[in-house]
């Protein structure tokens, strides 16, 4: 396991070199000029030629990349072109709302999703199977952003159960953090839940017709250790697929979330950069996004590796 | 140690009289076009401790419906058991709840299949699928159920046992494969063992090994060994007694030596003449001509007429009840006196 571990480590350097050439790459990307969008109304050519030296973008690309690239693995991100602020510090700050959405987000799509497709396929072709097909279809087809102002009219301005939007950090309040994250992370959760449950539940009817579930049978193991034990751990590889595609999607999902719910989180950190052209801030957020994804896929490999002997010999 | 605590209780059976499995009159139905239809009609044998019955048949026969009823593996969308008993050591199996199903599975009944190489979770090392089935039946530690495991496996021939127990099941052979399933299913020392094809996947030296294994197991542990198989060369190699099917039914039931000797139905000795022999003869080998009905039809008359070379008028209009042949045999057809040819 540890040499699995090291080996795909490894393999992610090149990708993460490539991801900052992408992010880098940003700034020639997007159109205008950030010094002359800096230096206001009517600006001298001389005031403009000032602010992109200090800027040092009157340096060779590639020696901006390196500068930046060397910081960037310092973990300084630059300053923020408006308000100078650190870069690293405004996405520590904003950090930890997202990941909060994003994990309990994670956890409501497995622990509804998951269980779901199981028990669709333990009872395939029953009502109880029509039912969740039902549910999963309304999932997939649901916008995250109107279920999102849906749950907002049902639940916080009609029922009043749940803050409107807003949040308070885990650290200051946990039962007012719980009040603020659930309808987000509900919202969050839906589309992964279904896809989830669609892809459990066809997995799981494939692994039930394998000749391993009757000798399971046959030695009088109990039904839900068979669907568990038997079933769930070797249909867990397409899902745990789909589960870390749906994690990587989330972050986008994220974005809009935040949105609905005025959450000061990445995703309305990395909007309001893109409407000031604030290009150290968005390449600090999309590079934060893009080692997130790595992550996430690195653990999907390590899963790969604990569910499945074979892989673990590689 | 590991014993089953009920027959240390049980007086010693009378072995001649007492079958541990006893099948009688099972009727097993498909639905086909939402209509109940039979694919095993009136079924019925025993077996006893120590015994080899054979159950033999071509494809579709019937015979592992049979043998997945008696398991109560049938699934309970895709067929039914419509009436009929099965009884194991005098316990009725039929209608017995999923529960008390689990109870006897695995611990006084167990079953090993055809395909070794998808029969065992991929993804469970061997020993803990050894581990499983002790300590579902028996309130054993795990150290004492691993115990067990190593035990079982060096019972069957599982070279170094100690550290292939933790071996997966692609690091074993299709052989080695076969022996710890077979090894899984003595684990909690069954008094029936159900084996479906079990040397029909396996290469010709191999499957000559198992069933030597499997006749060693059934002498040293008294198993009762009910095994199916298509093949009258294993059926001559293990059984004691033979049940032969056709078409969902029992067409003739003998002892082995009886069987090969004097066929009484027209169906075995197409069998017999089907066999291959190491004596060279010209020629191919005899085929029964035709091909058995769809399993879900129900001729009129007997289902092998249409095949039958000594078929008469009588043949086509009423089903053939079994008629007894000497002490123990009985036959499926009408003209149980033919003259017919055995294995030579």
């Amino acid at each position: 396991m540890a040499g699995l571990l090291v080996n795909r480590i490894l393999r992610s350097v090149p990708l993460v070199l490539l991801i900052t050439l992408g992010v880098y790459g940003l700034v020639f990307l997007i159109p205008g000029d950030p010094a002359a969008t800096l230096a206001g109304d009517n600006p001298t050519p001389e005031q403009i030629a000032h602010i992109r030296q200090s800027l040092g973008l009157d340096r060779p690309a590639v020696e901006q990349y390196l500068g930046w690239l060397l910081d960037a693995v310092r973990g300084q991100l630059g300053q923020s072109l408006y308000t100078g602020a650190d870069v690293t510090g405004m996405i520590l700050d904003r950090f930890g709302v997202t990941a909060w959405l994003s994990v309990l987000a994670v956890l409501v799509a497995v622990v509804i999703g998951i269980p779901a497709g199981v028990l669709a396929a333990a009872a395939r072709g029953s009502w109880i199977d029509r039912a969740i097909t039902v549910a999963v279809t309304a999932g997939i087809a649901i916008p995250g952003f109107w279920l999102g102002l849906m749950l907002i009219i049902v639940f916080a301005l009609q029922a009043g159960v749940f803050p409107a939007g807003g949040y308070t950090p885990i650290s200051e309040d946990f039962g007012e953090w719980l009040l603020h994250v659930t309808l987000p992370a509900v919202t969050l959760a839906a589309a992964p839940a279904a896809e989830l449950a669609r892809h459990t539940r066809s997995a799981m009817l494939g692994v039930l017709e394998q000749d391993y579930i009757r000798s399971a049978r046959a030695k009088g193991v109990a039904e839900w250790a068979v669907l568990i034990r038997h079933g769930l751990k070797n249909a867990a590889g397409p899902v745990i697929t789909v589960l870390s595609f749906q994690a990587a999607l989330l972050l986008g999902g994220s974005v809009i979330v935040e949105q609905i719910f005025g959450m000061p989180g990445l995703g309305s950190l990395a909007i309001q950069a893109v409407h000031d052209k604030d290009l150290p801030v968005l390449q600090g957020v999309v590079l934060v996004a893009a080692l997130i994804v790595m992550i996430i896929n690195l653990l999907t490999d390590l899963a790969y590796g604990f569910l499945n002997p074979k892989v673990r010999a590689v | 140690m590991i014993t089953n605590g009920s027959r240390v209780e049980q007086p010693a059976m009378n072995e001649t009289s007492a079958p541990v499995l006893a099948v009688e009159d099972l009727t097993v139905e498909v639905p086909v076009d939402r209509i109940w239809r039979p694919v095993v009609e009136q079924v019925s044998f025993s077996v006893r401790k120590g015994e080899t019955l054979g159950l033999v048949g071509e494809s579709g026969s019937g015979k592992t419906m049979t043998s997945l009823a008696v398991m109560g593996l049938l699934s309970r969308n895709s067929a039914r058991i419509a009436h009929g008993s099965i009884r194991l050591t005098g316990q009725e199996l039929v209608g017995a709840g999923r529960r008390q199903l689990d109870q006897l599975r695995g611990d006084r009944i167990a079953m090993i299949f055809q395909e070794p190489m998808t029969s065992l979770n991929p993804s469970m090392k061997i020993g803990e699928q050894i581990v499983e089935a002790v300590r579902r039946h028996r309130p054993v530690s795990r150290a004492e159920a691993r115990r067990r495991a190593v035990e079982v496996l060096d019972l069957v021939g599982v070279p170094s046992a100690a550290s292939r127990v933790n071996s997966y099941p692609h690091e074993f052979s299709g052989g080695m494969r076969q022996r710890a399933m077979i090894a899984m299913s003595l684990a909690c020392d069954p008094d029936v063992l159900i084996a479906d094809e079990p040397t029909t996947a396996l290469d010709v030296t191999i499957q000559a090994q198992i069933l030597d294994l499997l006749r060693q197991m059934r002498d040293e542990l008294g198993l009762a060994l009910l095994f199916i198989t298509h093949s009258m060369g294993v059926v001559a190699d293990i059984c004691d007694r033979v049940a032969v099917m056709y078409h969902g039914q029992v067409v003739e039931q003998a002892d082995a030596d009886d069987l090969f000797e004097r066929p009484r139905h027209p169906y075995t000795e197409g069998l017999l003449r089907a066999m291959p022999t190491l004596v060279v003869r010209e020629g191919r080998l005899p085929l029964i001509p035709g091909r058995p009905p769809q399993a879900t039809m129900r001729p009129t008359g007997c289902a092998f007429s249409p095949r039958c070379p000594y078929r008469i008028a009588a043949c086509t209009e009423v089903p053939p009840a079994l008629f007894s042949t000497g002490d123990t045999g009985v036959t499926r057809c009408i003209r149980p006196g033919l003259p017919l040819q055995g294995a030579t």
